[in-house]
């Protein structure tokens, strides 16, 4: 049994421990790891935000806070705020680097729950906003974070013929808190396969308790459980009197996660940057100060943490591809081009990495082998991936001056996702040169409407609505536009001109 | 005179009474900060467009909210991190904890668990403290936090801490605090301890320091007062409810007044020294808080005051205005005239009738007129006079005070005045049937020692004009207890002390004194043991007080006498040490105790903190659970509504509204066993503080910071030990 535990054959391990249970049902050394171990998850990971949080949840302290201090404020930077004159470089261009669809920037890597918050402001009230972000209702975002955490289906416990293994509202906890290894295994069991934070909440202050308030593994766990249980707060608590306890790397994570989620990216800087003092070397932490730094907009601060991370661990792919990306948008695709190879030695081969090999080969001129890639990411693409290579694969028919290609591949991207918003704007700049005015107004529309925070459509809108003389419609359509990116230039341009317009009238 | 505002403010949102503050969160800028309903707090800032490029709407942009999500109970802004000393950090109490939170940065400093409450958040400097600390007043408890929420200060008061003010009143560059109540008393802190103590009629609930020694206060029964040391100054009264009290200079000559905010929406600024109303304003709703702030960045701090509606306006001192601060000079002047010209002709009119009066009686008396006829006429004889004396009865559980005249002038009525004597602070007692001797029942509710001043309205039999005597009448502070003539059982509590420098009959007379008793006829020699018995004229339980001394003829510096007091009444015991170390000049004392009962009440109320925490943490981990159902319930049902599934939607608002009710129930659960929580708190910290009435200066300070520390050490132990000897084994 053990051995089929630790060679992780979970399955035969729980097969084994059933019969022993069956000979005898008290033997309380069968209460295995094993069921445990095949439904963990990596808590150390931000969970993507459910509707109802985003809908019903106000975990942030400030609603609208100072520039740079908030991941709900993406487009505000902290350098730009403070600085004035934006160079290029220090700070996020949105001309240059597209954004998620929630409207933060581009990363290079997608994680869970950077892609923020459907944007702040009033259209955050209405629950089909909330839906919005990826698709349809129903089937898009999780209902709740503990949504996905908490019992919902059956599905693990099918396994087990005649019911739950330990029905966990039946045991006398208290008994169990005494016996402290047990409790252990118990308290995953309960976290892990259970899913039930409540009693894990239970078991966890009594075990507290027994041990005198001195366990620092304790503690994680009743702060993991809170935590989960969307008390934040007592997570806080508990996760810094186990630090305090005894430094864990876990621990530290844990901590800069619920600071994270009630909206301080200051201060889970600094438990990161703190947990780096103690444990120097460890990627993870200088990954989540590399996080919070790309969610805030100073993605040039990101860049040496992603170097440093490099020099410990050669093979992280998230930095990897955030260097990549990083070049690619700095206008070096050919550098972004090696780190996407080396990804590619290392193994990694998905839809992402051939449609940024694609699109590194075209920039930095390597035309045969553009298409080639191309393809190979459309082949791998499943509907989520696939309107995003079919609108890169549009892009570069676009540069490449085919705009039948181009045409054609954003209609594919379109009609695979129907909230494509990048898509629709540039099919709607194709409609225009086509002379389909009405065709190109509807896409910007749509466009616009689908993704708030972009300001090209906005400003595509008002550049037609300026040339067909609709002069109150332009000048809306580029206060929006000016609005999601203040330093866009034409749209000022565009601004200023209508205004003498409107002193001339 | 009406005030002139400088400014005003019409703000969005309401502002909750005495919660507002004004903070520079990013080191230069003022922003007024208050809480609104909705467990939301706002800032104000007048200058969000100079520090917020990119907002667009300046408007908007100059109110910004934070969730707190709670009820807010105090507000504050200090600079208490170190690293950054002009910066404030918002700090916010609610009923269990306090944030401290960098506005500038979106950032906690610190989130603590204050389980007695935060009624009051003050920060800056206290004693020889000298990091600037972050004070909560909660539940009969004060503690500090320095910028990382680590504890460096605790100490205990009476009751609900409702206010508290840091000001330096002995000039000697440390800060003390003033803390206010429940339990009707102005406390000031030096470091840890009480160096002086004001006992008033009501809830005190604001207190605000003017200069030196002197004070303001207001009561929640609409008084307000100014103190000077322990003495008062004046006072007003008025039917509305006092909500905010601040000091400010706004007439400008160099002393600062006390401004007081009214539920009326009357804001009244009135002279510090006499209590004279120098100018007054009036907002249409109650209003909120005072704060004090350079609000226009010009370099003069204003005066602002908010209203419950949310209006806001700027007051300045007219210091340096020289023409209008003469003019209000000059108005003030002229003010006082007529109001003097106002009060002569009663005055005036008062002493013609008073002398018109002994005219009569001269008259009267010199015809030597029958006494009948003088009688009719209302005259007394010359030489009357009305003794009092204090009778304690203990079939009536309670004293009378005993008025009678030295020959047939009866007493008509009696009008009393005494603070805290009356439930109604005064009475007059008029009797249809005038005697010469008047008796007036007293029962004081507390022990306090109180002057009671009486005027007593005596005339001849028939008369109708009444002569009015004044006299003072001394309350003593334990004459609700009577001498005991029958032994009793011994009580079971008992507290026994040294004390150094008091012989027998110093002891005797502060009884005689202190119980309005004689047991001076008891003791002979300065070295005689004495016993002496008392009991409760409230509740009937027995005190006895066992005094022993040294030999007379030992002498030393350190001689003296053992006293133990048997008594099952552990607060009486308290106050008895109090007041005899007050008297007799000890100013150090060390005692032991045991009281068996109480220590048995006091263990149990310990086991129910415990009980009741664990409860705490598993009740408030089921309503989240519940919480994070109902969510997902609303946001399947909607999903549902969305693609017109009406059938699903139907069944999760029917599981919505199940686990709803389920919610309600758990919550009501949760208020019952957080309310029975803090009355066990409360219980503790009482306990800690009638353990440290029992000692005196250095010894209760050590008591108070020991005790805290066992607690937090959960070191029942030790706790018990310091309770009852005073040291930790």
């Amino acid at each position: 049994m053990h051995h089929l535990n630790a060679t992780r054959d979970y399955d035969a391990c729980i097969d084994l421990c059933t019969k022993m249970l069956e000979k005898n049902p008290y033997d309380q050394q069968a209460w295995t790891r094993a069921l445990t171990a095949k439904n963990w998850i990596d808590e150390t990971e931000m969970e993507e935000e459910g509707v109802a949080e985003i809908m019903m949840d106000e975990n942030a302290t400030a609603q609208v806070a100072r520039p740079g201090t908030s991941f709900a404020r993406p487009n505000t930077s902290a350098s730009r705020a403070g600085g004035g004159v934006a160079t290029g470089l220090s700070s996020f261009n949105q001309g240059m680097r597209p954004m998620t669809r929630a409207g933060a920037p581009m990363t290079g890597f997608a994680r869970p729950a950077t892609a923020a918050r459907p944007s702040t402001g009033s259209s955050r009230d209405t629950i089909e906003t909330a839906f919005r972000g990826s698709g349809r209702p129903g089937t898009s975002r999780p209902v709740s974070s503990a949504a996905r955490l908490t019992r919902l289906g059956t599905a693990t416990q099918l396994s087990e013929p005649g019911g739950p293994f330990i029905d966990v509202d039946k045991l006398d906890l208290r008994k169990y808190a005494q016996k402290d290894a047990l409790a252990r295994a118990l308290i995953e069991y309960i976290m892990h396969h259970d899913r039930n934070p409540k009693k894990a909440v239970e078991l966890a202050s009594l075990a507290t308790v027994n041990a005198n308030f001195k366990d620092w593994w304790w503690k994680e766990r009743l702060g993991v459980a809170y935590y989960q249980l969307g008390m934040y707060r007592d997570a806080e608590k508990q996760f810094k009197s186990s630090l305090k306890d005894q430094p864990m790397i876990k621990t530290v994570l844990q901590l800069a996660k619920v600071y994270i989620r009630i909206d301080q990216p200051a201060a889970a800087m600094a438990t990161y940057v703190k947990g780096a003092e103690l444990f120097p070397g460890e990627t993870s932490m200088l990954l989540g100060q590399a996080r919070i730094h790309d969610a805030l907009n100073d993605m040039h601060l990101g860049v040496p943490l992603y170097k440093e991370v490099l020099k410990w661990d050669a093979s992280n792919v998230e930095a990897i591809a955030c260097l990549a990306a990083n070049h690619f948008y700095t206008d070096q695709p050919e550098i972004a081009l090696r780190f996407y190879r080396r990804l590619l030695m290392m193994g990694v081969n998905n839809t992402e990495l051939w449609n940024n090999l694609g699109l590194c080969c075209f920039y930095a001129s390597q035309y045969d082998m553009t298409l080639a890639c191309f393809e190979r990411a459309i082949k791998m693409a499943d509907d989520e991936e696939a309107p995003d290579v079919w609108f890169n694969v549009g892009q570069v028919a676009i540069g490449i001056g085919d705009l039948g290609l181009a045409y054609q591949a954003l209609k594919i991207a379109v009609s695979v996702d129907s909230t494509h918003a990048e898509s629709f704007n540039n099919l709607g700049v194709l409609e225009l040169r086509k002379g389909n005015v009405e065709a190109g107004r509807a896409n910007f529309e749509k466009a616009s409407r689908e993704a708030e925070h972009a300001f090209e459509p906005a400003y595509n809108h008002a550049l037609l609505a300026f040339k067909t003389g609709e002069f109150q419609e332009a000048y809306e359509r580029v206060e929006k536009a000016l609005e999601c990116y203040p330093e866009h230039a034409d749209s000022v341009e565009l601004k200023k001109q209508l205004k003498k317009h409107f002193t001339l009238l | 005179m009406p005030l002139v505002p400088s400014f005003t403010l019409k703000l969005d949102d309401g502002i909750l009474p005495g919660l507002v503050v004004v903070g520079k969160y990013d080191g230069t800028h003022p922003c007024l900060t208050a809480a609104t309903s909705g467990g939301k707090v706002f800032i104000h800032d007048p200058f969000a467009s100079t520090t917020d490029p990119g907002a667009n709407d300046a408007r908007a942009s100059r109110v910004r909210y934070l969730n707190i999500n709670k009820e807010i109970t105090s507000l504050a802004a200090g600079a208490i991190d170190p690293a950054s000393p002009n910066r404030d950090l918002l700090l916010v109490g609610s009923a269990t904890d306090v944030l401290a939170y960098d506005v500038e940065e979106n950032k906690d400093a610190f989130f603590k668990e204050a389980p007695d409450g935060a009624n009051a958040v003050v920060c800056g400097k206290i004693g020889s403290e000298a990091r600037t600390l972050a004070l909560v007043g909660g539940n009969c408890s004060i503690l500090g936090f320095d910028h990382e929420g680590e504890e460096a200060y605790w100490t205990v008061s009476g009751d609900n801490v409702n206010a508290m003010t840091l000001a330096d009143v002995d000039g000697d560059g440390l800060n003390e605090l003033f803390v206010c109540g429940d339990d009707f008393t102005i406390r000031l802190f030096r470091d840890e301890e009480v160096v002086s103590e004001i006992t008033e009629s009501e809830r005190v609930i604001n207190v605000c320091h003017l200069k030196g020694e002197r004070f303001g206060y207001a009561l929640a029964n609409g008084t307000v007062g100014v103190y000077d040391g322990t003495q008062r100054q004046w006072r007003v009264k008025s039917k509305n409810q006092v909500t905010a009290l601040c000091a400010y200079d706004l007439d400008g000559d160099g002393e600062r007044e006390l401004v007081i905010g009214w539920s009326s929406g009357l804001v009244a600024v009135r002279n510090e020294s006499d209590g004279e109303l120098v100018y007054k304003d009036t907002f249409d709703a109650s209003i909120a808080a005072f704060a004090m702030a350079d609000y226009r960045m010009d370099g003069t701090t204003d005066l602002i005051a908010c209203a419950v509606d949310g209006e806001v306006r700027g007051y300045r001192s007219q210091a340096g205005q020289i023409e209008t601060g003469d003019r209000a000079a000059g108005a003030g002047a002229g003010g006082g005239a007529t109001a003097a010209a106002e009060e002569e002709p009663p005055k005036k009119k008062n002493l013609l009738v008073e002398l018109n009066s002994y005219e009569r009686n001269a008259a009267a008396a010199e015809s030597g007129a029958t006494s009948l006829t003088s009688a009719a006429a209302g005259a007394i004889p010359r030489d009357t006079d009305v003794v009092s004396e204090l009778e304690m009865n203990e079939e009536l559980g309670g004293g009378e005070l005993v008025l009678s005249t030295n020959n047939d002038a009866v007493i008509k009525a009696v009008n009393m005045y005494g603070e805290g004597v009356f439930e109604e602070e005064a009475r007059f007692v008029y009797f249809p049937n005038p005697k010469t001797t008047a008796r007036v029942f007293i029962r004081p509710p507390r022990d306090i020692c109180a002057d009671v001043s009486i005027k007593v309205l005596v005339s001849a039999r028939m008369s109708s004009v009444y002569h009015v005597f004044e006299l003072e009448f001394t309350l003593p502070k334990f004459c609700m207890y009577a001498r005991l003539n029958a032994p009793v059982a011994t009580p079971s509590g008992s507290v026994s002390f040294r004390l150094p420098g008091v012989n027998a009959r110093r002891m005797a007379t502060w009884i005689d004194d202190a119980f309005n008793t004689n047991v001076t006829d008891i003791v002979q020699g300065p070295d005689d043991d004495f016993e002496c018995g008392f009991v409760s004229l409230r509740d009937g339980r027995p005190t006895l007080i066992d005094a022993t001394f040294d030999d007379a003829t030992r002498g030393g510096a350190d001689a003296g006498g053992t006293v133990t007091l048997r008594t099952d009444d552990m607060d009486l015991a308290g106050d008895i040490v109090q007041e005899l170390c007050a008297v007799v000049g000890v100013t150090d004392l060390e005692s032991t105790c045991d009281f068996p009962e109480d220590m048995e009440r006091f263990r149990e109320t310990l086991r129910e903190v415990d009980e009741r925490n664990a409860d705490r943490a598993r009740l408030a981990a089921e309503v989240a659970d519940g919480a994070n159902l109902v969510k997902s319930y609303i946001i399947r049902a909607e999903d549902a509504r969305i693609l017109r599934d009406m059938d699903t939607m139907m069944r999760m608002y029917n599981e919505l509204m199940d686990v709803n009710r389920e919610l309600i129930a758990e919550h009501n659960k949760r208020a019952e066993n957080h309310q029975a929580l803090l009355a066990a708190l409360r219980r503790t910290n009482q306990m800690i503080q009638r353990a440290a009435k029992l000692r005196c200066g250095g010894a209760k300070t050590r008591i108070v910071s020991a005790c805290r520390a066992a607690i937090k050490a959960n070191n029942v132990h030790a706790l018990f030990n310091l309770i009852q000897f005073g040291v930790v084994d």
